[in-house]
C-alpha cells in the first residue's frame, strides 16, 4: 500500500519531469487546442458546506437523494459522523485514512495545486498529497480499466473551462460526508473554470443509474493562495494518540460544564458599540452592538441584501478584558476589550468554525 | 421505510450543511458548539503532529484545584499558515486557551484561539477569510 503510494507519485514526478522537458517537441508535433490557465494553489471556499448540497438537472434542491434500490440498500449501511456515530464509531472510509475519490476530495479543507504541463492538468491534492491526473492530449478512457480511486480523467478545453471526464471508479468511497453511495458505473464530469483571477469554481455532475434515478449536480468553490506551497497533511500520522484522545472525548457522559470565566472585570462591556464586520467571504459591513448589564446583548449587521442579527444570552467578561459571549444557536463571540474600554474586538465563530472578525469602538 | 430515508438525509443535511470546518478529517460533533470555556492555562505539551494538533496543559478549577486538560487543534499545516509553529507554545508557558468543551464532561476542548499575556492572539479552529493573500 505505502510502496505503491510512493511508486505512484515517484511516477507522476518523473513524468512531469519528462512532460516538461518533452514540451518543445509536443509543441511542435501537435496541433495546440486552446487552454485555460487554472495554475496555483487553490484554498477551499468557507462558502463550500461541508456536506454537498445536491441539485437536480434544474437546479432544484434535493433534500433526499433519488437512490435506486440497489443505492438504498447500500445506503443503509453507511454510518456517516454525527447522530449515534462519532470518529471511532463511524464506518466512512475517511476515518480509516482511505482514498477519499472524487467528488469526496474536495469535502476536504485542504488546498490544491494545479499543475498544467502539456497533454495533462495535474492535481496536487495537499490532503495525503493525493495525485489526480487529468489527460487533456485527446485520448479516450482506458477500456475495461480496472476500478481505482481517484479514476480514470480526461478532460479538454471549452475556452476557458476544462471539462474534465471522468470514469473507472471503485466503489470502496462515498459520495460525500452524508454516506451517500456510488457504483463502479459513476461517470463524473467537471467543468472547472476561473470565475475572476482569484476564485475557481467547480460544477460537478455525477451520473451513477446504478445508484441514482437521476444525474446529481453540486458545486465548489475555491480561492487563489499566491503565496502558498502545498504542505504535508499525513492522516496515519500519531494515529494511535490520537485515537485515545478520540475515545476520551467521544464517549457518552455527563453533559459538559458551564462557561466559565474568570469572575471580575477590569472594563464593563455594558453599553453601544459601532464600527464594522468583515466576513469570512471577504465583504465588510457596518455593525452595532449593545450590551446589558444582565449580561446579554446583540450585534446587528448592516447587510442591505440580508441584515443580520446575533442575539448573545450569556456574556461573560474575564479580569482580562476577554469577552465570550454565546447566541442560542451556538454562535460564539470571542473578544477583547482594550485596556483603555473604548475598543472591542474579536471573532464571531459560527458553530460550523467560519470566523468574521468584528471590530467596535465608543467614545 | 421512504419515510425513515428521508428523515435519516434530513438529519445528514442538518448536521453537514454547514461550512467545511477545519477538523473535517472527523467533524467536530464531540464538542458542545453552545459552550464556550475560558482557560489560564499552563502548558505541558505542544504536539505539532499529524492528523490534530493535541496541547496538554493544567488549569484551576473553581476550587483551586490544578485540572489536567487536553485541547484539539488542526492539523500542523493548517496552523503553521496562521503564526504557529512547533515553538509556539513550551511547557510551562501561561496562556488563555479558549474553546469548545467535549459534550461528555471530560476534560477535553475544541480550541477556537489562544490569548497571550501580551494581549496578542493565535486562532486555532477558526476559518480565515476568503482573502487571495
Amino acid at each position: 500500500m505505502k510502496t505503491s503510494r510512493i511508486i505512484l507519485l515517484l511516477f507522476a514526478g518523473l513524468s512531469t519531469f519528462c512532460s516538461a522537458a518533452l514540451a518543445q517537441t509536443h509543441a511542435t508535433s501537435q496541433k495546440m487546442a486552446p487552454t485555460g490557465d487554472l495554475t496555483g494553489v487553490w484554498y477551499p471556499s468557507s462558502v463550500n458546506t461541508f456536506a454537498f448540497i445536491w441539485t437536480d438537472s434544474q437546479g432544484q434542491r434535493l433534500n433526499a437523494l433519488p437512490l435506486t434500490p440497489w443505492g438504498e440498500e447500500k445506503f443503509k449501511g453507511n454510518h456517516p459522523i454525527g447522530g449515534q456515530y462519532t470518529a471511532l464509531t463511524s464506518n466512512d472510509p475517511n476515518f480509516s485514512c482511505l482514498p477519499p475519490g472524487i467528488p469526496n476530495v474536495y469535502t476536504h479543507a485542504y488546498p490544491v495545486e494545479f499543475l498544467q504541463v502539456p497533454g495533462r492538468t495535474i492535481l496536487f491534492f495537499e490532503y495525503e498529497h493525493y495525485v489526480r491526473q487529468i489527460f487533456t492530449d485527446g485520448r479516450e478512457h482506458a477500456k475495461d480499466a480496472n476500478p481505482t480511486w481517484m479514476g480514470d480523467s480526461i478532460g479538454k478545453w471549452e475556452g476557458d473551462t476544462l471539462v474534465v471526464d471522468s470514469t473507472g471508479f471503485n466503489d470502496k468511497t462515498w459520495l460525500d460526508v452524508a454516506g451517500h453511495p456510488h457504483s463502479e458505473a459513476m461517470h463524473v464530469v467537471e467543468r472547472m473554470r476561473r470565475a475572476d483571477h482569484d476564485t475557481l469554481m467547480i460544477d460537478i455532475t455525477i451520473d451513477d443509474p446504478q445508484a441514482y434515478t437521476t444525474p446529481l449536480k453540486s458545486q465548489r468553490k475555491y480561492i487563489l493562495k499566491p503565496d502558498w506551497n502545498i504542505m504535508e497533511y499525513i492522516c496515519e500520522d500519531n494515529r494511535v494518540s490520537f485515537n485515545d484522545f478520540e475515545k476520551k472525548v467521544g464517549t457518552k457522559g455527563a453533559p459538559a460544564a458551564d462557561a466559565s470565566a474568570e469572575a471580575g472585570s477590569s472594563q464593563s462591556i455594558v453599553g453601544d458599540w459601532k464600527g464594522t464586520i468583515a466576513l469570512a467571504d471577504a465583504r465588510s459591513f457596518p455593525a452595532v452592538a449593545s450590551f446589558s448589564a444582565t449580561s446579554t446583548g446583540t450585534l446587528t449587521v448592516t447587510d442591505p441584501s440580508a441584515p443580520m442579527q446575533y442575539q448573545f444570552q450569556k456574556v461573560t467578561v474575564s479580569a482580562g478584558g476577554t469577552v465570550a459571549a454565546i447566541t442560542a444557536d451556538g454562535v460564539n463571540f470571542i473578544g477583547k476589550i482594550s485596556q483603555d474600554g473604548k475598543q472591542l474586538s474579536g471573532d464571531i465563530i459560527l458553530p460550523s468554525g467560519t470566523g468574521h472578525k468584528i471590530s467596535l469602538s465608543r467614545p | 421505510m421512504n419515510h425513515e430515508r428521508f428523515s435519516r438525509a434530513a438529519l445528514a443535511a442538518a448536521v453537514f450543511l454547514s461550512p467545511i470546518p477545519l477538523l473535517a478529517h472527523h467533524g467536530a460533533s464531540e464538542y458542545d458548539m453552545t459552550k464556550i470555556v475560558t482557560l489560564n492555562a499552563t502548558v505541558e505539551k505542544l504536539q505539532f503532529v499529524n492528523p490534530h494538533t493535541m496541547l496538554d496543559f493544567t488549569a484551576k478549577d473553581e476550587t483551586g484545584k490544578t485540572v489536567e486538560w487536553e485541547g484539539e487543534l488542526p492539523s500542523p499545516n493548517l496552523l503553521s499558515r496562521r503564526g504557529w509553529n512547533r515553538s509556539t507554545l513550551k511547557p510551562g508557558d501561561q496562556v488563555t486557551v479558549i474553546g469548545a468543551p467535549a459534550k461528555n464532561g471530560e476534560k477535553g476542548l475544541q480550541v477556537k484561539k489562544l490569548v497571550f499575556p501580551d494581549g496578542h492572539e493565535l486562532p486555532g479552529t477558526v476559518l480565515p477569510p476568503d482573502s487571495s493573500k
